[in-house]
C-alpha cells in the first residue's frame, strides 16, 4: 500500500515537472548545413503559410531540434500563393552551398534549388532560392531552444505535397 | 519511517512551491491570473519564465538548478537539508533576483512599470484604437500572455461557400458567438461586467472583434473611421463580428494620434507592411529606423515590421526591454531569448486562433521571424556594450533580415504631426479611460 502511494506521488510529481518542459535539444555534431535543412523542412511544411493549428504538418513533435511557430502573413499580400514541391532523388531541395555570414552570431545562408509547380499557373519549373538562419552559437541556447531559427525566409512559399492546404472549401 | 518523512517533506515543498508560484517570481504590480489565462499587468516579468527550465523552476517557485537536481534520473533525491533550505528560501521575504547566475544573468530589481504618462504619442494612438474597438478601457488593461487559451467558436477556411479569403488568405467565420465571448480574455470580462456597455458605448460582445486577413479601413469624407465593420477577412456567412488586419490597425493608430507618415502628406496614410518598410527608408518621411544602443533600444511607440508579414506597435517597455544590460553584465549575450524581453505590444494578429486587436506580452511565442531578428538586435547591442563600445549601431550593420525594421515615428518634428487627427467612431465611449495616456 505504501509503495502504491509512493509510486502515485512520484508519478504525479514527475508528470507535473515535465508538463511544462518543452525544451528542444540540438544533437552534438549538428552542422550548419543540417540546421539549414531542418529549418527548410519546417518551411516546406508550411511554417510561413499556415496559421497555428491549421496544419498537422507543423506539429512540434515533427521537429525535435527547431522550434516551429506558425508565421504566416498577417495582411493580404499579392504573392500569397504556393509552389508544390516535386521530389528529386528522394529530396525536395538540393543544397547548393552554405554561406557563413557572421560566425560570431551563427548567421548562415543556405542556397538551394527546388523543382516545383506553381499553384497559380500550374507551370513546373526549377527555382533557386535562399534562406538566412541562425545556428545558435550558445550551448545554453541550444539546450533550450533547439539548434536555430529563421532570420530571412525564401522568396516564395514552397509546400511539400503532403502539406498542401486542404480547406479550400468549407 | 525515515523514507516516509522524506516524502512528506518533499511533497510539502512541492505544494508550497506551487502555491507560491502563482504570485510570480518577482513581486510586480500584477501577476498571472490564477485561472490560468490572461495577464492583468503592464509588463509582467514573471511571464518570461515560459516554456523552459525557468518555467519549470518558476512553477515550482524554485531555482532551475534545483529543479534539474530534483529531476535528474529521478532516483537521486535531494537531501532533506536541501529540501528544507528550499522551503526556507520560499518562506523568506521576496528576493530581488529569481534566477541563479549559473543559468542566466542576475535580474535587476523589478523595474518601475512605465505609466501611461511615459507612453509615446503613437502608443497612445494604439491604445485608443484598441479601447475603441472593444468599447472599454479593459481591452488595454488585459494582456495576452503565454498561457492565454485559443479562441473558440470561430472557424477559418480559404473559402466558405462562394466566399473566398482576400488574396488567397484565410477567411474567418464566427460560428458560436457565446463560445467566442467566453473564451476571449477581454470579452469574457465585459460579458460579466454589469456596467458594460457604459454610456455612449456599444456592446461589443454582440459583434466581437476578431482578426481579419485583408480587413482594412480608412476615414470617410468627414474624417471619421468606422471600425465597427465586418471587413473582407470575415465571411458574410459569419455571425456578426468586426475585424481588422495588422497594418490597417497601425495606420489607424497613427492617424488617431495625429501622426503623419509624410511631412507634406495627409493626416491619414493607408499603410501596408511593405509601404512601412519603404517609408522607413525614405529620408523625407516621418518614419526613421533608429540606431540601437544598450541605453536606447526599443521604445514605446516603435513599430516592429517585417515587410509582407506582420507589424506591431510597442506599447510599454520595461527598464531593459531587450534584456541587453542584464545579459551584458553577466557576459552571456548569446543567451538572450525572447522570454527575456520585457515589453508589451499592441497589434491585430491572428494568434490564438484569430484574436485580432489585442495587447500582448513580449514573451508570447509568435511571429517567429520577427522575434528572431529582434533577438539578433539584442545580442549585437549586448555584445557591443560588453566590449565597451558605446556607439549606437545602425540596423543596417546588424545583418538582419532586409525586410525587418524597427521603425520610429519622428513625432518631435512639427511637420509630422497633424493639427487634425482622424476620429474613430465610438471613441467618445473611452474618453474617460485613465490608461490611455495624455
Amino acid at each position: 500500500m505504501k509503495n502504491i502511494l509512493i509510486g502515485t506521488l512520484f508519478t504525479l510529481i514527475s508528470t507535473h515537472l515535465f508538463a511544462f518542459d518543452d525544451h528542444l535539444s540540438c544533437p552534438e555534431g549538428t552542422t550548419s548545413q543540417s540546421v539549414g535543412e531542418m529549418i527548410l523542412d519546417a518551411d516546406f511544411s508550411g511554417m510561413r503559410y499556415f496559421h497555428e493549428g491549421e496544419s498537422d504538418c507543423l506539429a512540434q513533435e515533427n521537429f525535435p531540434h527547431i522550434r516551429v511557430i506558425a508565421d504566416p502573413p498577417q495582411e493580404a499580400i499579392e504573392d500569397y500563393y504556393h509552389y508544390e514541391l516535386i521530389q528529386r532523388d528522394g529530396s525536395f531541395a538540393e543544397v547548393k552551398r552554405i554561406e557563413s555570414l557572421d560566425s560570431e552570431m551563427g548567421l548562415y545562408r543556405i542556397h538551394f534549388e527546388v523543382e516545383a509547380r506553381s499553384s497559380r499557373t500550374g507551370n513546373r519549373s526549377v527555382l533557386n532560392d535562399t534562406m538566412t538562419y541562425t545556428f545558435y552559437p550558445s550551448e545554453r541556447m541550444r539546450e533550450r531552444n533547439g539548434c536555430g531559427g529563421m532570420i530571412a525566409a525564401p522568396n516564395r512559399y514552397y509546400l511539400k505535397p503532403s502539406c498542401l492546404p486542404s480547406d479550400l472549401e468549407d | 519511517m525515515q523514507l516516509k518523512r522524506f516524502y512528506l517533506t518533499f511533497c510539502l515543498s512541492v505544494c508550497i512551491s506551487l502555491g507560491l508560484s502563482m504570485e510570480g517570481c518577482e513581486r510586480g504590480p500584477a501577476h498571472f491570473n490564477p485561472r490560468g489565462a490572461e495577464m492583468n499587468s503592464s509588463v509582467d516579468r514573471s511571464s518570461r519564465e515560459q516554456d523552459d527550465i525557468e518555467q519549470t523552476a518558476s512553477s515550482w517557485g524554485s531555482d532551475p538548478e534545483l529543479v534539474r537536481q530534483l529531476t535528474r534520473n529521478m532516483r537521486t533525491f535531494p537531501s532533506s537539508q536541501r529540501v528544507n533550505d528550499h522551503i526556507n528560501r520560499k518562506l523568506s521575504p521576496p528576493q530581488t533576483e529569481c534566477l541563479s547566475t549559473d543559468v542566466g544573468p542576475r535580474r535587476t530589481p523589478s523595474s518601475v512599470s512605465p505609466t501611461s504618462k511615459e507612453l509615446s504619442p503613437a502608443a497612445v494612438g494604439a491604445r485608443k484604437t484598441l479601447a475603441t474597438i472593444f468599447q472599454s478601457c479593459k481591452a488595454v488593461d488585459t494582456v495576452i500572455g503565454p498561457r492565454t487559451q485559443n479562441l473558440r467558436g470561430i472557424q477559418r477556411a480559404r473559402s466558405f461557400g462562394p466566399y473566398r479569403g482576400v488574396a488567397g488568405g484565410l477567411l474567418r467565420r464566427v460560428s458560436d458567438r457565446d463560445q467566442l465571448v467566453s473564451s476571449h480574455v477581454v470579452l469574457s470580462q465585459l460579458a460579466s461586467d454589469p456596467n458594460y456597455p457604459g454610456p455612449q458605448c456599444r456592446d461589443m460582445t454582440q459583434t466581437p472583434p476578431v482578426y481579419g486577413f485583408g480587413s482594412r479601413f480608412g476615414p470617410n469624407r468627414g474624417g471619421e473611421i468606422n471600425l465597427f465593420q465586418r471587413g473582407g477577412g470575415v465571411s458574410p456567412t459569419s455571425e456578426p463580428a468586426v475585424s481588422i488586419d495588422c497594418s490597417s490597425f497601425i495606420s489607424v493608430a497613427l492617424t488617431n494620434a495625429g501622426l503623419k507618415v509624410d511631412p507634406g502628406g495627409r493626416n491619414y496614410s493607408d499603410m501596408t507592411t511593405l509601404s512601412f518598410h519603404q517609408k522607413a527608408r525614405d529620408p523625407n518621411s516621418c518614419l526613421d529606423r533608429p540606431k540601437m544602443s544598450a541605453s536606447q533600444s526599443l521604445q514605446s511607440g516603435d513599430m516592429v515590421n517585417v515587410s509582407q508579414n506582420h507589424i506591431i506597435m510597442i506599447d510599454e517597455v520595461g527598464e531593459d526591454p531587450l534584456a541587453i544590460n542584464r545579459f551584458a553584465e553577466s557576459g552571456n549575450c548569446q543567451d538572450i531569448r525572447q522570454s527575456d524581453f520585457d515589453f508589451t505590444y499592441i497589434h491585430s494578429g491572428a494568434y490564438r486562433n484569430g484574436y485580432g486587436p489585442s495587447r500582448v506580452h513580449s514573451s508570447v511565442r509568435s511571429a517567429s521571424m520577427m522575434f528572431e531578428n529582434l533577438r539578433l538586435v539584442a545580442v549585437r547591442t549586448c555584445l557591443a556594450k560588453l566590449r565597451g563600445n558605446s556607439d549606437d549601431i545602425s540596423q543596417d550593420e546588424m545583418n538582419l533580415n532586409p525586410r525587418f525594421d524597427i521603425i520610429r515615428h519622428n513625432s518631435d518634428n512639427p511637420a509630422c504631426v497633424s493639427s487634425s487627427r482622424s476620429v474613430l467612431r465610438g471613441e467618445e465611449c473611452i474618453q474617460s479611460c485613465e490608461n490611455l495616456g495624455k
